[in-house]
């Protein structure tokens, strides 16, 4: 075989506190589509974030065709010749797609200096045609082009760079299906073309239609690279899986179903498609799936952030939701995923945040009762160990896992009878998860409802009661308690139809 | 015609012509070649300063502090004047004023990156406090009748001023289409963060629009001063920056960045000042003029929202 394009060796990355990666090895040769999977938080975009510039790596090397190169940033990658499309693509969307890739660029300067747009649509327009984009026109606006396109236009201002090495980080998951096909030979055009991918995806059924290679990574190290044709997908989950689930979870035993607290029926939006499920008293509802497949969609969905067809039924009595505010008053909670962005507010105090979701309540006349909020606050503060030296420190200066303390506690002030739990313990350290896990059993044993959504495998396995695998947008297995393994449930969201012998 | 439709800047020049056929009807000697070149006249200060605006507003910024800038800028000309300086001289000077407070902006925003908006309110009161204490608060008058022409003079058959502010349009338009340093403008306004991994030096560019911004000022200002032959530093330009920024929106310019042309801007300023202009032929009361202005604005934030809307229909995008 030719000499690789591309070798890492012994990369390893430390994060205050956290070790990313510890000695991995990477190989790419040119002309291969070389999968590279893991679970999430196994190290991937670690791992692609060195290779396109992002981080430097605490220790280890990276050899472009046998040279030894450091990358200062995410261009200097690019302009010598790795580019890394990522998953949210960056492009302008105010600008042509000839521009998008060409934005910045000496080499199209025509007379005097100036700009020649003659010259940047020709040399657009070749490239995109080159890799089989030939309907797209390069004078329109990004903002006007469908997703497979901008993907296309991403990809040409990669080879613009003359790349050797192009990363795609889950290049499908923002298609539509019947677009798919389209990605992929436009795929198979650069590997004619000598070009070296890294495909980072989740999809099993897509890592074994396009790659000719596949690494694994798991917990920051490599457990292995092997051909494609020599791993299944059975050997590959186990790769990824490993064995063990740690004793981070409580123990729940069987619960016998009580009544019914939410029914949902025929519900569709976006990528959710005619979904039903009912919720009882006192259980845990792990909803799994891949991303893209409709999860969010469903949370946002029944806290009334996102309208949509369907119906919804409350302890047996159909109701409209249709805001927030409404969700509130049926008394439904929701601590959403992006806990930065959604769940807290930085600048204010932990009192300030707790005592958010029920203002109207701790009213009177017009006027907030402090004494009120502080008896509040403090219940939660000892209820859910968060850990500050009094509550009216500003939120911003706590740590991951008492962020997400307080949100969850907001939410329980405002007596939900239906609480939906979206990635509760993202960015949160192990100690935390533990805790905030048993706090999560805790509120379910005392009759709370829970919809728990999670992208994080032994999570929803650990807590849930039963769980719903969803694969776009539509409900494919149920495991009842105890049912499922990771293997079971990676299949099942992946490909419900490489199961074989079940009717879903 | 469909094609047509789709420039951004359409549904603005559609409006101008309406208003203006509705004008003709109105009152004929509208559209008289001398009430047309008179509303081209009345709104070269507007259109010089509303350029520099619309590369602020495309980067994603603002700038309160412009009509101070040309107040300090021209109560400074009216000084130099009256220390017995050359009317060329006291100009060029002048534009070095605007220039200055450019950079003062600029340094504030683009290097120690503080919000625009409280940078140019802060300034909007320096600027316009230094030129009021420069002046001891009087009128200045008396300016040499030289100096008449950067306001009234006549070069190749046309107004001086409506000259100067042509050739800074057509200048630039093309910088902006044609170089480097005017495509960044769009694709920082675009995306900030894609502009940063397309290794687009922000800071830079920023500085730059604010120090072109402040002499644009500066050239409208001796061309303002020398117009109305006196300036008062308390009042002079006091509702420039909005009358501006509103060109600019009108014009199609987006308030949260990377859209907009100053050919729209242009567009915009005209039907301002027509509206302003014909309101008065059609024997409206002034009064209504800030009235009809606003409504026009918000028109323009409609047109731009729609637009907005309708190109994100279909991508469905996140949900929160």
């Amino acid at each position: 075989m030719a000499n690789p394009v591309l070798t890492m060796e012994g990369i390893s990355k430390e994060f205050p506190g956290v070790k990313a990666l510890e000695g991995v090895d990477f190989e790419l040769y040119p002309g291969e589509v070389h999968a590279l999977m893991g679970e999430n938080g196994a190290g991937k975009s670690t791992l692609m974030k060195i290779l396109s510039g992002v981080y430097a790596p605490t220790n280890g090397i990276i050899r472009l065709k046998g040279e030894e190169v450091v990358f200062r940033n995410p261009l200097a990658a690019q302009h010598q010749g790795v580019s890394i499309i990522h998953q949210e693509f960056n492009l302008f969307p105010n600008l042509s797609a000839a521009e998008n890739m060409y934005i910045d660029r000496p080499e199209i300067a025509g007379r005097f200096g100036w700009l020649s747009w003659s010259k940047m649509y020709r040399e657009a327009q070749q490239l995109v045609d080159s890799i089989g984009g030939g309907g797209i026109d390069v004078r329109k606006e990004v903002r006007h082009l469908g997703v497979h396109s901008q993907q296309v236009i991403e990809i040409a201002k990669a080879l613009s760079f003359q790349a050797d090495v192009l990363i795609m980080d889950e290049p499908s998951a923002a298609l539509p299906e019947n677009e798919v096909q389209k990605m992929f030979e436009v795929v198979e055009r650069l590997k004619a073309q000598g070009v070296a991918i890294v495909y980072v995806s989740h999809r099993m059924k897509e890592i074994f239609e396009i790659a000719d290679k596949v690494t694994v990574l798991r917990d920051g190290r490599k457990i292995a690279t092997r051909n494609i044709s020599e791993v299944t997908e059975q050997s590959l989950i186990r790769m990824m899986v490993g064995k063990e689930v740690s004793q981070l979870y409580p123990v729940r035993p069987f619960q016998q179903r009580k009544e019914t607290v939410l029914q949902v029926k025929q519900l569709s939006l976006d990528a959710a498609h005619a979904v039903s499920f009912q919720l009882h008293k006192g259980e845990i509802l792990g909803l799994f799936g891949l991303p893209g497949s409709g999860s969010h969609t469903i949370a946002c969905r029944l806290f009334g952030l996102a309208k949509g067809t369907g119906e919804i039924g409350i302890n047996g009595k159909p109701v409209q939701i249709n805001s927030p505010a409404e969700a509130k008053e049926m008394r439904i909670a929701y601590v959403p995923p992006d806990r930065h962005r959604q769940g807290i507010i930085k600048p204010l105090s932990i009192r300030s945040n707790l005592a958010l979701p029920i203002l109207r309540d701790l009213s009177e006349g017009g006027r907030l009762n402090q004494e009120k909020i502080k008896k509040i606050s403090q219940y939660y503060m000892d209820r859910l160990h968060i850990k500050s030296p009094n509550d009216l420190q500003s939120v911003d200066f706590l740590s991951g896992g008492n962020q997400q303390k307080v949100v969850i506690g907001k939410w329980l002030a405002s007596k939900p009878e239906i609480l939906i739990l979206e990635e509760p313990t993202r960015g949160v350290d192990v100690g935390a998860k533990a805790e905030i896990y048993n706090i999560i059993h805790e509120l379910a044993q005392n009759g709370l409802s829970i919809l728990l959504i999670s992208s994080e495998m032994p999570e929803i396995i650990g807590l849930s009661d039963r769980i719903l695998v969803l694969h776009k947008g539509e409900f494919v297995h149920e495991f009842g308690h105890g049912e499922a393994d990771q293997e079971q449930l990676l299949k099942r969201a992946s490909n419900p139809r490489l199961v074989e012998g079940d009717a879903v | 015609m469909k094609r047509l439709l789709n420039i951004h800047e359409a549904p603005t020049i559609l409006f101008t012509l309406l208003i203006g056929i509705i004008f003709a009807f109105i009152s004929p000697a509208f559209l008289g070649l001398d009430n047309v070149k008179l509303i081209l006249d009345q709104n070269t200060t507007t259109c010089i300063v509303a350029i520099g605006m619309t590369m602020v507003i495309l980067l994603g910024g603002i700038d309160l502090s412009v009509g101070s800038v040309l107040a300090l800028t021209a109560t400074s000309v009216g000084l130099f004047l009256s220390s017995g300086m050359s009317p060329w001289l006291a100009s060029l000077l002048g534009v070095a004023v605007g220039v200055l407070c450019g950079i003062f902006n600029g340094y504030f925003i683009a290097v120690l990156n503080i919000p625009d908006i409280i940078v140019t309110l802060a300034s909007m009161y320096i600027f316009r406090g230094l030129a009021v204490g420069i002046s001891g608060g009087t009128w200045m008058t008396n300016f040499p009748s030289q100096f008449q022409f950067f306001g009234q003079g006549k070069l190749l058959g046309i107004s001086f001023p409506l000259l100067v502010a042509i050739i800074l349009v057509i200048g630039f338009v093309l910088l902006l289409k044609f170089t480097r340093f005017g495509r960044r403008i769009y694709a920082i306004g675009g995306n900030k963060s894609a502009a940063r991994l397309a290794g687009i030096g922000i800071a830079k560019s920023k500085f730059t629009v604010y120090v072109y911004s402040g002499m644009l000022v500066g050239i409208a200002a001796v061309i303002f001063a020398s117009k109305v032959g006196s300036v008062q530093a308390s009042t002079a330009g006091s509702n420039l920056s909005f009358e501006v920024m509103a060109a600019v929106l009108i014009g199609g310019g987006s308030i949260f960045g990377g859209i907009g042309t100053i050919a729209g801007t242009v567009v915009g300023v005209l039907l301002m000042g027509m509206i302003k202009n014909g309101l008065i032929i059609a024997k409206v009361s002034p009064f209504w003029v800030d009235a009809a202005t606003g409504f026009l604005i918000i028109l323009a934030i409609v047109i731009n929202t729609l637009q907005h809307v309708r190109q994100n229909r279909r991508k469905g995008g996140e949900l929160i």
